[in-house]
């Protein structure tokens, strides 16, 4: 099925920055922000099958969607359609490829044209590349609502006369209207109900069987993805993280950001009990990506220094010290807020609303710990407690360094904390960045765990230069 | 006994130009203290609508035209404006589907906590100030202290829904309703407001009538649940009996349609059709356009609700639920669907009608 010399599609370190630089001022001064959104993304589309891209909100799907029939202008790289690239085309030869090349939207009311009818929508694209004409065309335009379960005799009604799964239907009708090869899809079922969501997705298979179209198909539902996909891209931060054939992706070995998206995933049987995988935070900005691997920074599997005598799970919480207090404004932000917060215990309570602050006792029992006000010792437990830190540190070389952090913490010098602790705990994850190591067939996962350097048992990176691996 | 929240033929009707639209007709259920009670269905279905009737939320053209809401035993729509609004303040809380939206963005989130705090439990400024930051810490907004002088916008969509359940808690209620907590965030942020709901809902001890679409939200955190299809209740159990033995075909047909991880079929099993038009239902089993197993006399006849074993009318306090016409009189077919639990190590189970 597949040509083994040229793919249908072959994208080629596709990259898309936006510029974000804000206004009057920044141009003036020469600041200019550069957003990320997509940075170098590399696959091929093979005939007949559907690959999908997964990611979080932010992660650059949508751009990847829109980059590849230049609705959005990719900055870098390449896109082979049968071996032409589509990034070197003018705007009218891009128009004729566009025959070959199709798009399904999200939001399938705002991409449909409210002031025509459902059969002036699905006729537009037989129009615009002069498919049909005349009788022709009313027939075609019947055949084509009916291939997508649609009423014919509906074809006279405008979008808002349609429910939510009968204007994706349309939105499809028009895709498939100039019998193209490839529909990049993007999320298309996610504004469905479940089962309408259900129906589509039959469809877009019923589709691909009777026609042979290939699907990019985007979407943050790793169920709907693993349903419809024959291979899967998993994408982070503008870049593909892990990818292969499904059973592969969705099998171990995974990358650590594919683990924690499966962990998430609430399944619907009350007794099943996830991996309880959590990530912290939420996507950083494509402004000023994370250094090494993107992921470092929310990585439950972060990789320890070598050099280090550390739990892993210690080492992890000393770096998340370290990464806090890089970004921290004051101190009380690094301490565990202590207290009660129901409203029943006995300090916090109404009872006595005046007075409180300049009844000593009171405010000494009710009031936080004030960690500006609080001993070098007090600070310290607050300090480890908000991390979850040992009272000591079981390596003396770490607890030196920890001390002395603290103590920079206590006099209010939060960059030389910072300092201090970034420079002392480094993860190799953060130094390199890493390639795609190949785990089995036509599988791929960009994660330093997955190096030859790296030491399963100690869970380390023993040989600590410029890691190797395919790419 | 009387449980913490009883709703009793609830019917609300919006008067809109084009019909009048019976929104909820005539739906019971009960949510008892400390427990997690989930309402799905799909859009349309009457679960948000059920929501803010709890809360005397409906505003025209909505009318809530019959039924009680009883909380803690008192009718809260016989209340008066301002006693339904102490209620509503002290005990019930309320946690919406677009967060940001919710909060003011004019005012810091920290001070509109704050504000909730001094105005419902009387605390002078500076212990609301503080029991607003404890708060914030509590559903984990790092550096909570500096954060509570941020502005909606500043926070992440998943922050701002840390800060509504923190909003929502903040004055002690013995019932949060939260309407589509986490439908606008990625899963790896839902999973985790997810565990933060359950957690909390245990530490303050208080319900949750958590109302959703997805089926995979409610298997998760809810005790009980109830399903609802075009106004009305269509089952209620106990959450492992509605997976692993739903009684209901729509129950049934939901679960089918969702894409399971290591499902190999290629093709989903759905439930045809679409819901139906809310100005003017289906006469009978208002499901049976779409149902598998329809038959003639559900075409004419609306099932009641019913214990599915015995075929007794439902009761408040009963724990299993249907409305389906083979638990009263029977159809000559039968359901004819299984559930089956695929794969131990998986420990999924794929539900659905036969095909």
């Amino acid at each position: 099925m597949s040509d083994p010399v040229e793919p249908l599609l072959r994208v080629e370190g596709l990259k898309t920055h936006y510029d974000s630089t804000d206004g009057f001022l920044d141009r003036l001064l020469g600041r200019s922000r550069r957003v990320r959104a997509l940075d170098g993304v590399s696959f091929e589309l093979r005939e007949g099958e559907t690959l999908g891209v997964v990611g979080e909100s932010g992660c650059g799907k949508t751009t990847l969607a829109r980059s590849l029939l230049r609705l959005i202008e990719p900055t870098a790289g390449s896109v082979y359609y049968r071996g032409e690239d589509l990034t070197t085309l003018s705007n009218a030869e891009l128009r004729d490829r566009r025959r070959d090349l199709q798009y399904v939207f999200q939001d399938p009311l705002s991409s449909l044209n409210p002031r025509l009818t459902a059969g002036e929508i699905v006729g537009e694209p037989l129009d615009v590349h002069g498919l049909a004409g005349g009788a022709d065309r009313a027939g075609r335009v019947r055949e084509l609502l009916e291939t997508v379960g649609l009423n014919a005799s509906h074809a006279g009604r405008y979008p808002h006369e349609f429910s939510g799964g009968q204007r994706q239907r349309l939105g499809i009708a028009r895709a498939i209207a100039v019998e193209p090869e490839v529909i990049v899809c993007d999320e298309p079922v996610s504004a469905l109900d479940a089962s309408v969501q259900s129906q589509v997705l039959n469809l877009l298979s019923d589709l691909q069987e009777r026609f042979g179209i290939s699907y990019v198909f985007i979407a943050h539902d790793l169920r709907v993805v693993e349903h419809v996909s024959d291979r899967v891209a998993v994408m982070y931060l503008g870049e593909f993280v892990e990818r292969g054939p499904t059973d592969a992706v969705f099998r171990p070995p995974h990358h650590p950001y594919t683990e924690a998206l499966l962990s998430a995933i609430p399944e619907p049987d009350p007794l099943w009990d996830g991996d309880g995988i959590r990530l912290a935070g939420t996507v950083p900005s494509p402004i000023d990506p994370p250094s090494g691997c993107r992921f470092h920074t929310r990585c439950p599997r972060l990789v320890p220094d070598a050099d280090s005598d550390l739990p892993a799970d210690l080492w992890r919480s000393v770096t998340a010290l370290a990464r806090r207090a890089a970004n921290a404004d004051d101190v009380t932000s690094l301490t565990a807020t202590r207290g009660a917060v129901r409203a029943h215990d006995p300090t916090g309570r109404a009872d006595d609303p005046t007075g409180r602050a300049d009844d000593p006792t009171r405010a000494e029992s009710a009031a936080r710990p004030d960690p500006t006000e609080a001993s070098r010792e007090t600070f310290d437990g607050l300090v480890r407690e908000e991390f979850g830190l040992p009272g000591t540190l079981p390596d003396a070389d770490a607890e030196e360094v920890l001390a002395e952090a603290i103590d920079a913490l206590y006099d209010d010098r939060i960059g030389a904390a910072g300092e201090l602790l970034g420079s002392a705990f480094v993860s190799p994850c953060e130094r390199h960045r890493p390639p795609e190591y190949a785990v089995g067939p036509d599988h791929g996962i960009a994660c330093l765990r997955y190096d030859d350097g790296f030491d399963e048992e100690t869970g380390t990176l023993e040989d600590d230069s410029e890691p190797a691996g395919r790419s | 006994m009387t449980a913490l929240l009883e709703v009793e033929d609830l019917t609300v009707r919006f008067h809109t130009e084009a019909g009048v639209v019976t929104a909820v007709d005539g739906l019971s259920y009960r949510v008892e203290a400390g427990e997690t009670f989930g309402v799905v269905g799909e859009s349309g279905a009457g679960k948000s609508v059920t929501a803010l009737s709890v809360l005397g939320l409906i505003d025209d053209p909505g009318r809530i035209e019959g039924g009680e809401v009883r909380f803690k035993g008192e009718d809260l729509l016989s209340m008066d404006e301002s006693e339904r609004r102490s209620v509503r303040g002290d005990q019930i809380g309320l946690v919406f589907q677009d967060a940001r939206a919710a909060l003011n963005p004019a005012y810091t989130v920290g001070e509109q906590i704050a504000e909730t705090i001094e105005h419902h439990l009387g605390y002078d400024p500076s212990a609301a100030r503080d029991r607003a930051i404890r708060l914030l810490d509590r559903v984990g907004i790092a550096e909570a202290e500096t954060r509570y002088s941020d502005h909606p916008h500043e926070f992440s969509g998943g922050m701002c829904q840390r800060a509504g359940i923190a909003m929502a808690l903040s004055c002690d209620p013995d019932l949060v309703v939260a309407d589509e907590p986490t439908t606008a965030l990625d899963v790896t942020v839902q999973a985790r407001v997810l565990d933060l709901l359950a957690e909390l809902a245990d530490e303050f001890d208080v319900a949750v009538q958590l109302v959703t679409h997805d089926l995979g939200v409610i298997a998760g955190t809810c005790d009980r649940a109830m399903v609802m299809y075009a106004g009305e209740a269509v089952e209620t159990a106990p959450t492992e009996e509605l997976y692993y033995d739903p009684k209901h075909p729509y129950t049934a047909g939901l679960l089918g349609s969702i894409p399971r991880l290591g499902d190999d079929a290629d093709r989903l099993s759905t439930i045809p059709g679409t819901p139906p038009d809310p100005t003017d239902p289906p006469p009978g089993c208002r499901f049976h356009p779409r149902c598998p197993f329809a038959e003639e006399a559900c075409t004419r006849t609306a099932p009641a609700l019913v214990d599915p074993e015995t075929g007794e009318p439902a009761t408040l306090d009963g724990d299993r639920a249907a409305a389906c016409l083979e638990y009263t009189q029977g159809l000559s077919g039968g359901l004819e669907y299984s559930v089956e639990v695929v794969d131990e190590t998986d420990g999924r189970d794929g539900g659905g009608p036969d095909e």
